[in-house]
């Protein structure tokens, strides 16, 4: 199915660019060019936008929005045509049954315990646990870095057999945690990045200029590792691998240095490329930043102490559960709570140090509980709703 | 830095190598080229520029030396700036020919930083050849030939001639111990016989004299001289003219009348010795001092940068340059094609286990002499053949990271090159499969008496008393000795030059081996198991 649709789009951008939303016109804008070798004049103008932008001088970018709008419009036709050649099924990046890793850390033993995986193009899996629960050992199982103990591994998307690594790490793209120093200026390291994936010449240039200008790095293209920011760092690694179009994109912890807009800014320009049709890419990463990745994820993976806890769809977390989890916080003592909560039956607290985790009966909504806790004066100032989401994984006595 | 003294154009080959072809841009082949062309220029303006001085060469050598520092520094910086970008650490495209382009592109830059002292050799040369015409070269010589045997300064000098004239097995064998008898002290007059009459000959003039127009040969300086000593203002003449080249090269010396100089010749070449005066003033007197060292050494350059031809030029440097480019070459190529952790242990190694081995071979060789070479050998070999079984087992099941079969697989991939020359010294050394060629293998007591039979040949010619026997029935036996001898000889030579093939064989079947098919396989699994899943 495709994720691209020029009617959606072109709502989705005439609302963006009404709202004077540039900074996510502009990428919207961008990604199209690559999505449908745009002419050149059109390609230009999608990068001055965003260039322009990037310089947070947005004068004058709304009708410059427009004219580019007016040109998807009027060629909307064909534009479908271009998007209906494209592979249109989604298809498996990933595929791995019964992996399983044990070692040792230090003098302690550390057991992932079995677990299967499926990764799908257009898709965003988050792996999220604890701090050394095997979230590091299972993406670098994923991405060939280290070796599973038990189960089976596949690439389908690659359509590789015989367990060429070379060729099959050439079309995955792993982040690291901890990532090298590079050296020289970082226009030199993308451009060597596209062209020994096969990216050369003007096409080279034409990537390397969309790339810089799509994660607003051009300002430091002639800027060496030591003269940016880790944040920005982090976008160059990100730069350098969708500069060749991997299948398969692995993250660990990448949002582990950024500040909660630029965290917030990478998952959305995630999101945005995944949803390329012409480039098909599955993408997973890990994070304690929990809500964030629940916000952008179609699948999750909770690890904890090595056990896959539940693997599945995001959305479908959650709907066997057999109660309501609530997290709260105010101004207000834990025996104020206590008294309100021996008023429902079958209710949990849990004190996590900063905020309550409260467990109701499936039957008590949210709406019904915040009732009940503001009908007895407790001040909250912190209120969210963790029946969905993983979070509740995270409680002590699970 | 590279980038800030390139001119522009460099910059935007740069840009376009980067843009079209990373491995050219990873070798900075062109700033390699353009640095390389800028050292030529600047060792090129040195040797323009730089004084001579014939008689002291010491000071070019301080050059090359700086040049040579140079170059490695340039190398550092090169291997450094190199090692940063890797397409294979970074899984990127590559092709099974692409590792020609490396080999070719890494040997040629190798080559090039450390030729920037080939302009310098070649300049400097031509100067110093340039100092000297040819005419001017032959007439110098051969005026200082001519005089020189007047200057009989020393009694030492006198005796040593005695001396060797009675030695007449001098040229076979130096060692005094075959002197047959003590010398007489008889055979005194004419001692010019026994100067050397090329003394001020550079040893390329002397094998050929064709090599300059005018130079005399020995024998025509003897005639010149005949006619010289017989009239005395000639003499005088010769021996004037010889002290205005002395000075005209800045020669010390210290001047004697001439006539003074002849006339201790005539008392020192004419008079038996027994006649002469006992008082050791007179030999004092005659101490005549030049540098003549110093005199020879100018000759000996001139010749040397005219006729010699330049070391850059002779095939034992270029082998030598080849050898030492392509190890580098070799060294880096697998440097980028492993982990460094691997790479270290595998460098270890090569310093480790010879130690090792020679260690164990001393103790199994213990008071058996030559067999530790053998076994040395035989041990270098067996680890070489066990590197290439756990390497095998690799290539046959690629599937699981090993450090020890990668350290074993750097070790053939270092060591293939040169195993098939190891192997054929180890046949020459422990097998007869190249038929006993050495020296050490003749009958030594034979190559004696050969000798002997020379010398009484020439004692005959010389019309002088033989030393040894020469009855009909020796010089019979002494003939057939000959005989024996020269066919042992011939056999000698024959299976040298068989020897010879099979080294120059191995060394151009390794090489060929290497760089044709062995380096693109390794490459291959090299890539192969760097890539591979890790246990930890």
């Amino acid at each position: 199915m495709h994720s691209i649709n020029i009617s959606d789009t072109l709502q989705e951008l005439n609302f963006l660019v009404e709202q004077n939303d540039i900074s996510r016109a502009s990428r919207k804008i961008l990604d199209l060019t690559k999505e449908f070798d745009l002419p050149p004049n059109i390609e230009l103008l999608a990068h001055e936008i965003r260039a322009q932008h990037n310089l947070q001088n947005d004068s004058g970018l709304q009708d410059k929005c427009k004219t580019f709008i007016a040109y998807i419009t009027e060629h909307k036709m064909e534009l479908e045509t271009i998007l209906h050649s494209y592979s249109s099924e989604t298809q498996i990046a990933y595929n791995a049954v019964g992996l399983s890793k044990r070692y040792y850390s230090g003098n302690s033993p550390f057991y992932l315990q079995p677990s299967s995986i499926q990764l799908k193009t257009g898709q965003i899996t988050g792996v999220v646990g604890e701090n050394g629960n095997g979230k590091t050992t299972l993406l670098r199982i994923i991405a060939g870095q280290l070796l599973s103990d038990t189960g089976t591994i596949e690439y389908p998307i690659l359509g590789l057999k015989g367990g060429d690594w070379y060729k099959i790490k050439n079309q995955i793209a792993f982040i690291p945690q901890r990532m090298d120093k590079w050296h020289g200026t970082l226009i030199d390291n993308l451009r060597f990045y596209a062209t020994i994936h096969g990216i050369k010449d003007v096409e080279n240039n034409k990537q390397v200029e969309y790339i810089l200008h799509r994660l607003g790095l051009e300002r430091f293209r002639d800027l060496t590792w030591s003269e940016i920011s880790s944040g920005y760092r982090l976008r160059f690694e990100l730069a350098k691998m969708l500069m060749w179009r991997p299948k398969l994109l692995v993250l660990d912890e990448p949002l582990a240095n950024l500040d909660i807009n630029a965290q917030q800014l990478f998952l959305q320009d995630l999101k945005f490329i995944i949803k390329s049709v012409r480039y098909p890419l599955a993408v997973i990463l890990s994070s304690q930043a929990l809500h964030e990745i629940e916000s952008v994820a179609d699948n999750i993976v909770f690890i904890k102490q090595g056990q896959t806890l539940y693997s599945g769809s995001q959305k479908a977390f959650g709907e066997e559960r057999t109660c309501n989890t609530f997290e709260i916080s105010g101004n207000f003592e834990r025996a104020q709570l206590v008294d309100v909560m021996n008023l429902i039956p079958q209710s949990k607290i849990e004190d996590s140090g900063t905020v309550y985790i409260v467990s109701v009966p499936l039957e008590l909504s949210a709406e019904e509980f915040l009732q009940t806790i503001l009908m007895n004066k407790i001040s909250l100032n912190y209120f969210r709703d963790i029946s969905f989401s993983t979070r509740k994984l995270f409680k002590k006595d699970f | 830095m590279l980038k800030f003294f390139a001119p522009k154009f460099l910059k935007r080959l740069d840009d376009r190598l980067l843009l079209n072809s990373p491995i050219l841009w990873i070798s900075k082949l062109h700033y390699v080229v353009y640095y390389t062309l800028i050292m030529w220029i600047l060792t090129a303006i040195i040797a323009f520029i730089l004084p001579i001085n014939l008689s002291d060469m010491v000071s070019t050598g301080i050059y090359y030396t700086l040049f040579t520092i140079i170059s490695i520094i340039l190398l550092c910086v090169w291997l450094y700036k190199n090692a940063i970008f890797n397409i294979e650490s970074e899984y990127g495209n590559r092709k099974w020919t692409d590792e020609y382009k490396v080999f070719f592109t890494y040997f040629l830059c190798v080559f090039l930083m450390f030729s920037s002292a080939y302009p310098f050799s070649i300049i400097y040369s031509q100067r110093i050849a340039n100092q000297l015409t040819d005419e001017q070269m032959a007439s110098d010589i051969n005026t200082l030939n001519l005089a020189e045997p007047f200057f009989v300064s020393n009694t030492y000098q006198y005796f040593q001639i005695q001396y060797e004239k009675r030695d007449t097995i001098h040229d076979a064998e130096t060692d005094s111990f075959y002197v047959a008898e003590t010398p007489t002290y008889t055979y005194k007059h004419d001692i010019n016989r026994y100067i050397s009459w090329n003394k001020y000959t550079p040893y390329r003039l002397v094998t050929d004299s064709t090599l300059i127009a005018g130079i005399l040969t020995a024998n025509d300086q003897e005639k010149v001289f005949k006619q010289l000593k017989s009239n005395d203002a000639k003499a005088l003449q010769a021996i004037q003219d010889y002290y205005s080249v002395l000075k005209r090269y800045e020669v010390d010396f210290t001047e004697q009348a001439p006539s003074e100089v002849l006339k201790r010749y005539k008392d020192l070449c004419l008079e038996p010795i027994e006649n002469l005066p006992s008082d050791n003033s007179y030999y004092s007197k005659s101490t005549y001092y030049y540098d003549n060292y110093r005199m020879e050494t100018i000759l000996r350059n001139v010749s040397d940068a005219k006729f010699d031809g330049l070391f850059v030029f002779n095939w034992e440097f270029n082998l030598f340059v080849f050898y030492f480019v392509f190890f580098i070459t070799l060294i880096f190529m697998l440097f980028k094609n492993v982990r460094w952790q691997q790479y270290l242990v595998t460098v270890v190694s090569f310093i480790v286990i010879p130690i090792l081995l020679f260690i164990l071979t001393m103790i199994l060789s213990w008071g058996r002499g030559n067999d530790m070479e053998v076994y040395f050998m035989t041990g270098t070999l067996l680890i070489y053949f066990i590197a290439v079984a756990f390497s095998i087992a690799f290539f046959a099941n690629p599937t699981k990271f090993s450090a020890f079969k990668n350290i074993c697989m750097q070790i053939v991939y270092v060591c293939t090159p040169f195993v098939f020359l190891y192997f054929v010294f180890f046949l020459d050394e422990n097998t007869n499969v190249f038929h006993r060629h050495r020296y050490y293998d003749y009958d030594y007591a034979q190559s004696v008496a050969v000798t002997e039979a020379v010398a009484v040949a020439e004692a005959q010619a010389y019309n002088m008393p033989a030393v040894v026997d020469t009855s009909a029935a020796t010089l019979k036996l002494i003939k057939e000795k000959q005989l024996q001898e020269a066919i042992r000889e011939a056999e000698y030579q024959y299976y040298r030059q068989v020897f010879q093939n099979w080294i120059w064989g191995s060394i151009a079947f390794g090489f060929i081996f290497h760089i044709g098919f062995f380096m693109v396989f390794m490459k291959q699994q090299f890539l192969k198991m760097k890539a591979l899943p890790r246990n930890r």
